[in-house]
């Protein structure tokens, strides 16, 4: 259960025409993204930086180290506090939820966020595996699943508000440029993998007995965006209210599932950050799960024998098989689909049409903030040369953004564990969990051969 | 010669009686809350979310326990 919201937007004609502007997360993460940019753009111009917001802890080998650079340095983490609690604050209550419940609880992330990522900082980290985002969520995970959390508290544990807001920022560090020279071979590859799993998971279903509208909801659920493309179709094809609990419980626990064993098996075939980057985005089912696998490869990049390719490879490669490759096309899956269960299905005694303007309606919107951000920096950086921009640029202008955005990252993994909780899910039963199950190994397996095999020097050399 | 299939209403438009019919949006068995929805969905909020843009319009339906498009109809619309 989530918080209650305090003024409802539950009218679905909100979340149309212009109001859909501050009532819709997507567009608050552009908002907060876009407006983090901008800020840094003209701070760059006028000879200053983000820099000093963008404040995180360094790497330290004794504890005194580490409290020595907090007693320093507090000032500019009060600062970051405060303007973290402003942005999403301002979008949490315009989406509804209650400020009073949303400000405690974000600053408990917060505190615990610090934590993590000064843990990950410790220069032992990677000999005990210490990953921020794998600690984040399995801490999460642990006291949601034992002493638990307060109901009011998850309004500040808004999973997918954070991730998007980070991924609009993480488009300020990917040039244009490599955008679409990747783009295309991500949505090659994603749409073949897409394809076969959905196949797989629709036509074992079907063999199984399930109805066509759940096969196709667990079908989507593993084949493009795990729970928002699950809730994508099933409105699309007007589900039964019970067959989307049963794709999100499937998705989630084989994408807490996958946040592990990815990274392990990569690691244990010594895969290149960006090999493994393309086949945690090809085989993960949700973009928060991925990118808490991707980040945690990342890490191992100048730190474990045998990884090449740079750290942030792993999470610019899923960013474009996940993003570019799979999230973009919810919108036509949604439409395809509602338009075969309309003409070919069973009726439901309710009347539906098929709209292409669906196609616009569910596009993840904060899509399109992630490629403006790009765009953004892109042009900004166009008239410099390569070493102006590496000096001046990359460290007053982007890293301060890189940085904001790890932070954002931090508390969506944190968050993605306390807002779990296994027993609450609903059952899914066993024909279900053997079509979901069937598209999941199809999906790992075929995966791995498109990354590390059939494009393995496209990726190889993506992430150098 | 066959004669014409009967074709059924568009959604929201005059049905056969000639009475117009409301959209689900409009219905006091529709539900589109988010929150709602998050509580209603469980595991909803951990890895995805109701106050996305992919959810279009759709909310729950207690008369037809089903999750569906706010545009579309059916006999039994009750205007909220």
């Amino acid at each position: 259960m989530t918080a209650q919201a305090q003024h409802s937007p539950s009218s679905p004609a909100a979340q149309r025409g212009w109001s859909a502007l501050w009532k819709v997360e997507d567009w608050w993460a552009i908002w907060i993204g876009l407006g983090l940019v901008l800020a840094a753009v003209l701070l760059f111009k006028s000879g200053s930086s983000l820099q000093w917001l963008a404040v995180a802890p360094a790497k330290w080998h004794a504890p005194a180290e580490l409290a020595a650079h907090f007693a320093a340095q507090w000032p500019r983490y009060a600062a970051l506090f405060v303007l973290w609690s402003v942005l999403f604050g301002l979008g949490a209550w315009s989406l509804g939820l209650p400020l009073q419940h949303f400000l405690p609880s974000f600053a408990c992330v917060f505190l615990v966020s610090i934590l993590l990522y000064a843990l990950g900082q410790w220069d032992q980290a990677s000999r005990y595996s210490l990953e921020p985002p794998l600690v984040g969520l399995l801490l999460g995970l642990l006291v949601s699943n034992t002493i638990g959390v307060p109901r009011w508290a998850e309004a500040g544990f808004r999973v997918e508000f954070y991730i998007k807001t980070g991924i609009v920022l993480l488009g300020a560090g990917l040039p244009l440029t490599l955008i679409v020279w990747a783009g295309p071979t991500a949505i090659v590859q994603a749409a073949i993998a897409s394809l076969v799993t959905f196949g797989v998971i629709y036509f074992v279903g079907i063999r199984l007995g399930l109805d066509r509208r759940l096969a196709a909801v667990l079908g989507t659920g593993g084949a493009v965006c795990g729970v928002s493309g699950a809730i994508a179709v099933a409105g699309a094809v007007g589900a039964r209210k019970e067959h989307a609990p049963i794709a999100i419980t499937l998705v989630v626990l084989w994408a807490i599932v996958m946040i592990f064993l990815l990274p392990l098996l990569s690691r244990a075939l010594g895969l290149p950050t960006g090999v493994a980057g393309a086949w945690i985005g090809t085989s993960e089912f949700a973009d928060a799960a991925g990118f808490a696998a991707a980040q945690a490869y990342g890490g191992y990049a100048g730190h474990v024998p045998g990884i090449g390719g740079s750290a942030d490879a792993a999470v610019n490669a899923f960013t474009l098989m996940k993003v570019i490759g799979r999230d973009v096309w919810i919108g036509v899956w949604a439409f395809v689909l509602s338009f075969i269960a309309i003409s070919r299905w069973d009726d439901t005694g309710i009347q539906q049409r098929a709209r292409v303007s669906e196609i616009w309606h569910r596009f993840p919107k904060f899509v399109l903030g992630f490629l403006l951000a790009s765009a953004a920096v892109s042009l900004f950086a166009r008239g410099l040369n390569y070493g102006d921009y590496k000096k001046t640029v990359i460290p007053l202008l982007v890293a301060p953004l890189q940085g904001l955005r790890v932070w954002a990252f931090t508390f969506c993994f944190l968050s993605i564990g306390l807002t779990t909780r296994f027993r609450e899910l609903a059952s899914a039963g066993i024909k279900p969990f053997y079509a979901f199950t069937a598209g999941v190994v199809v999906n790992v397996v075929l995966g791995y051969l498109l990354s590390a095999q059939v494009f393995a020097s496209f990726w190889t050399s993506f992430g150098q | 010669m066959n004669p014409a299939p009967a074709q059924a209403p568009r959604p929201g438009s005059k049905a056969a009686d000639g009475v117009v019919k409301g959209r689900c949006r409009d219905c006091s068995s529709f539900n589109a809350s988010p929150a709602e929805l998050e509580r209603a969905f469980p595991g909803l909020a951990s890895m995805g979310s109701g106050y996305g843009a992919v959810r279009g319009n759709d909310g729950l339906c207690a008369m037809h326990g089903r999750y569906l498009s706010g545009l579309s109809s059916c006999g039994s619309f009750s205007r909220r």
